[in-house]
């Protein structure tokens, strides 16, 4: 290696970027070249005095009270979820109800697996999985629910026959357990992480219910005790899930606790569901 | 399993992500403030830009690959929302030719004062090009390896290495300029590179 090539060199050298072969070179011509030597010993100091003042100027120092505000609001936000579901469950109860089980279904398809096989580090896989599949659904969400609701409630997307067979499987079991205050809103199929959910979405007396199928036959909820009904609070809205010929069902509404839960046993032991779902 | 083990395992940790966020982003934030104070040359608005790049980077934290370089991730988030900012003020500049030529043109480098102030220094990084300053503070301050930086940019490796080498030569041009004003003096001359 010759003083030209090392100066090509120089830079990269500083950086620690070269390879180990290379660097062989670099340090064979550096010991034998004064001249180099004394270069790149400044280059050096160069680096090392930017960075040391840098990092001891104070005008680029962190207010430790911005970190603890900083910190306290990242931890609200943790706790709202997202800060944006706060403004849609105002704006959009329609969207938050759709938004929540859209979450919890992708959530426990993408979960199950490794709960019912209990391999690997399950609680480290399953915060990981309920993020993932939290923050994925928002987009969904974004394309499903907000985009379309104009549209849908509206009516200008007509409701395809197999939705509408879909819808009348649901609201027949519904408005035998429950009542005849149901109207339907919409009923369509969504497209999320390589499975297809069917959804309908159903109003009574200005409550919204979303009823949300997922499509694909689940080898894992066959393992599911019949009957079983499940039901939680999230995000205001009360979820209940229970899985029915080998398919997981969730109920999400913001209907009391009794309510909803009254709905999905309905629909737990008269839904029929039709054929093509 | 039950479905009530199943779902009843998940639901009650729902608020984990915020513990494996916490764990692994929030304590870079004196980094990416430091960057941020580069990028906006004010402390409020670096205040700004670090919030919203930490709560961005808490909506993305799926993408987030564990054992990579959280920092890098962070401050790559901080430089996208910093372009976007800039779009909005109208002050996205991109590296110009004049800008390229003055570079080429320091083709003595000049001597590198030694009795310089830590905050001369800084100042004189501080009047370096955008794009130049950039890379200079990511590999010399940050310590990013080229291929960080070129994925914190989003530009190929072989412009940060050019970038890195001009915006140095420039750095010493200034920091010369600087020690003459103020008289300041015992630098050692460095030959062209």
């Amino acid at each position: 290696m010759n003083c030209a090539e090392f100066r090509e060199m120089s830079e990269a050298y500083l950086n620690d970027e070269l390879l180990v072969e290379t660097n062989i070179q670099v340090f064979g011509h550096l010991e034998l070249c004064e001249k180099c030597r004394e270069d790149f010993k400044i280059r050096k100091e160069l680096r090392y005095r930017i960075r040391k003042a840098a990092i001891a100027s104070d005008d680029l120092a962190v207010d430790p009270a911005f970190v603890a505000r900083l910190s306290a609001s990242l931890r609200e936000h943790a706790a709202n979820r997202q800060p944006a579901w706060s403004v849609w469950f105002s704006t959009f109860r329609l969207a938050a109800a759709t938004l929540a089980i859209m979450v919890l279904a992708a959530a426990a398809y993408l979960v199950a697996p490794q709960i019912f096989t209990g391999s690997g580090d399950l609680r480290a896989s399953v915060i990981r999985t309920l993020t993932e599949a939290s923050l994925m659904a928002i987009a969904q969400h974004d394309d499903c629910a907000v985009e379309k609701m104009e549209m849908w409630t509206s009516g200008s997307v007509p409701i395809t026959p197999a939705g509408q067979a879909l819808a009348t499987a649901v609201l027949g079991p519904v408005s035998e357990g429950f009542d005849k205050n149901f109207r339907l809103t919409h009923a369509h199929d969504c497209a999320f992480e390589g499975r297809i959910f069917s959804h309908v979405i159903l109003d009574r007396n200005g409550h919204t219910i979303s009823v949300f199928i997922d499509k694909t036959q689940s080898s894992e909820l066959n393992g599911i005790e019949p009957g079983i009904l499940v039901s939680e609070k999230q995000q205001g809205l009360q979820v209940a899930f229970f899985a029915k010929d080998g398919k997981g069902i969730f109920v999400i509404s913001d209907l009391p606790e009794s309510e909803n839960m009254s709905l999905a046993r309905s629909l737990s032991g008269s839904l029929r569901l039709p054929a093509r779902v | 399993m039950g479905a009530k083990s199943l779902l009843g395992k998940w639901l009650k940790l729902e608020e984990d992500p915020w513990h494996a966020f916490d764990a692994e982003a929030t304590r870079w934030i004196p980094d990416v403030f430091r960057v941020a104070v580069w990028l906006t040359r004010d402390r409020d608005d670096a205040e700004d830009l670090v919030q919203e790049t930490m709560i961005q980077a808490m909506r993305s934290f799926h993408r987030y690959e564990p054992g990579t370089n959280c920092r890098a991730w962070l401050i790559a988030i901080l430089h996208n929302l910093n372009l976007k900012r800039l779009r909005k003020l109208g002050r996205v500049k991109m590296v110009d030719s004049l800008e390229d030529e003055i570079a080429e043109t320091i083709m003595l480098e000049p001597s590198v004062p030694e009795n310089l102030e830590d905050k001369q220094i800084i100042d004189a990084l501080s009047e370096l090009p955008d794009a130049f300053k950039s890379v200079v503070i990511l590999a010399d301050i940050e310590e990013f390896s080229y291929k960080e930086i070129s994925q914190i940019l989003d530009v190929p490796i072989g412009t940060v290495m050019s970038r890195l080498s001009r915006g140095r030569k420039i750095l010493r041009q200034q920091l010369a300029q600087v020690a003459r004003e103020y008289g300041v003096g015992g630098g050692r001359q460095l030959t062209a590179g």
